[in-house]
């Protein structure tokens, strides 16, 4: 069966969400995950870039400024609802680990 | 010393970026590097020998007819230019770039992601294109069959039948080979991309080039082997040329200052359309004048009507057409008389086979025409008249026909006598056919 899109975030989508809950230039977020992960994560342009036209189709992030090619974003209700479901899902997986 | 440019003729399949990738990286690596990749080929320009890294990615929002980049295109460019990688070539949705430094950051870190824009762009123009490819192949295959069900000595008397056959095949084969290759590379890259690996695309060209070499061949024998070779040239140049005028149209049109997506891809339907209809106007005026050329004397006809009456040779029109292939030689004549004129008409096809196999093909394919027809059956005849092996006469229940099949050991004639032939006319028919070379 298909899995419904975006149901489990991979690491860079997570990351990207991230950075998004406060206003952020999409070229700034790769060297804002690569700080915030100590380097442990890497987004790639191309990643970067598709992440966010695909999370702006999906209503998960929403355009706040355009300075030239230069686009600001944030994250909306379904984003915000999107990066908690997969924090939920994180904290069951660890209190798995822990319980077993 | 270098040439300014370098054109090469390059095949990679739409997804194949780790085959386009490792290609451009070789090719930096002798001194060159990618220019344009153009419809038919790509222009490389030479360059110090370096080792550059090179990446191709997808842009699903671009078409072909783009004649300047899209804003979102730019962006990502932009996007790709903080971490070092600079845009080469843009030839649709596929984006190629190169990065001089020695451990860039890859353009693409999320398989997932990648996927998805990889099948988003396929879905717009490699998946359809391809179909199209299948489909023009199946209704070119109905077409075909059903003449070889119709006209199968027709078929075989020509070397150009080779050529649509293997035609035939080659589209099907391409479509299949690739989109089968890209949905079973498809499903494969996502069971990876679940585990957050990539999954490289690099595939095997050599069934392609294969399978264009094999149709190269049997248009080189259709040409070389056809009586009319001109005429062959003729029709290859014309579907040459309705290929590659609309694709240059397209070309000039982009490069034009204000031309629109829109104005682009109707330049190039409008192109298409008229390049179509010259080249198919050039063909029948050609075909029609083959048709007149093939007018012949009696004296070159294996069969003429003055050898079996007794006639005055101006009041007749001659035709006759000799065809030549790898299966067989055929004579088609045809002689009748001025409409004004009551005179008998002369028709028919002499088939010389060149294996047993094809005579047997042809013997079946010539006692069945028109089996189904109501009222119509061959009659097996003596063929001590002909001096042949087999003869049979058509019988109809409502016309009189003069219609026979005569096989020979190494030949086989069907005719239409449009009178009542006495036994020597047919013992001089079956001379004559015997003699013929």
């Amino acid at each position: 069966m298909a899995r419904p899109r975006l149901q489990t975030l991979t690491e860079q989508m997570y990351y990207t969400l991230l950075c998004l809950r406060s206003e952020c230039c999409g070229m700034d977020i790769m060297e804002r995950v690569r700080r915030m992960t100590n380097d442990r994560v890497v987004m790639g342009p191309a990643t970067t870039y598709n992440l966010l036209e695909q999370f702006l189709a999906e209503g998960i992030i929403q355009e706040t400024r355009v300075a030239g090619r230069r686009r600001s974003y944030i994250l909306t209700g379904k984003g915000i609802e999107t990066l908690d479901g997969e924090y939920q899902r994180l904290l069951v997986l660890v209190e798995d680990y822990r319980r077993f | 010393m270098k040439p300014k440019t370098k054109r090469a003729v390059e095949y990679f399949s739409f997804y194949d970026h780790t085959g386009i990738e490792e290609r451009l990286e070789k090719m930096a690596a002798e001194g060159w590097m990618l220019e344009e990749m153009g419809p038919f080929w790509w222009t490389y320009k030479p360059i110090e020998a370096a080792k550059i890294r090179f990446a191709v990615t997808y842009f699903s929002k671009a078409s072909p007819y783009d004649p300047a980049p899209l804003a979102g295109q730019e962006e990502l460019a932009e996007f790709c230019a903080q971490s070092g990688w600079k845009l080469v070539h843009s030839a649709a949705q596929l984006q190629v770039f190169k990065n001089e430094n020695e451990n860039p950051v890859p353009l693409e870190t999320d398989p997932q992601v990648q996927i998805g824009e990889i099948h988003k762009s396929a879905k717009k123009s490699f998946i359809p294109v391809f179909m199209m490819l299948i489909a023009l192949g199946l209704v070119n295959a109905g077409t075909f069959l059903s003449e070889v069900g119709n006209n199968l000595i027709g078929v075989l008397a020509t070397d150009a039948s080779l050529f649509r056959a293997a035609g035939i095949l080659a589209m099907c084969f391409l479509g299949i080979y690739e989109i089968g290759g890209y949905l079973i590379w498809h499903g494969r890259a996502k069971a990876y991309a679940r585990e957050g690996k990539f999954l490289a695309t690099k595939r095997n060209r050599i069934p392609v080039y294969a399978t264009i070499a094999i149709l190269l061949a049997f248009l080189a024998l259709w040409i070389v082997r056809a009586p009319n070779g001109y005429v062959t040239i003729a029709i290859v140049l014309g579907v040459a040329l309705a290929a590659i005028i609309p694709a240059a149209t397209v070309m000039r049109l982009k490069k034009k200052a204000g031309a629109s997506t829109k104005t682009v891809f109707i330049g190039a339907i409008v192109a298409s359309a008229v390049v179509s209809a010259t080249v198919l106007a050039l063909l029948v005026i050609l075909a029609l004048n083959v048709y007149k050329a093939n007018e012949a004397t009696e004296e070159e006809m294996p069969l003429a009507i003055e050898d079996l009456l007794d006639q005055n040779n101006g009041s007749y029109t001659n035709k006759a057409e000799k065809k030549s292939s790898l299966f067989l030689d055929l004579y088609e004549a045809k002689q009748w008389p001025q409409p004004s004129e009551r005179l008998p008409s002369l028709e028919y096809t002499l088939i010389l086979p060149k294996s047993q196999a094809v005579y047997n093909l042809c013997k079946a394919a010539l006692l069945d025409e028109y089996s189904f027809a109501y009222g119509e059956s061959w009659i097996a005849e003596d063929p001590e008249l002909w001096d042949a092996q087999e003869a049979y006469q058509k019988k109809s229940n409502t016309l009189e026909l003069h219609r026979y099949v005569v096989f020979w050991e190494n030949r086989a004639l069907q005719i239409d006598f449009y009178w009542e032939p006495s036994d020597e006319q047919i013992k001089a028919t079956a001379e004559k056919i015997k003699l013929w070379e």
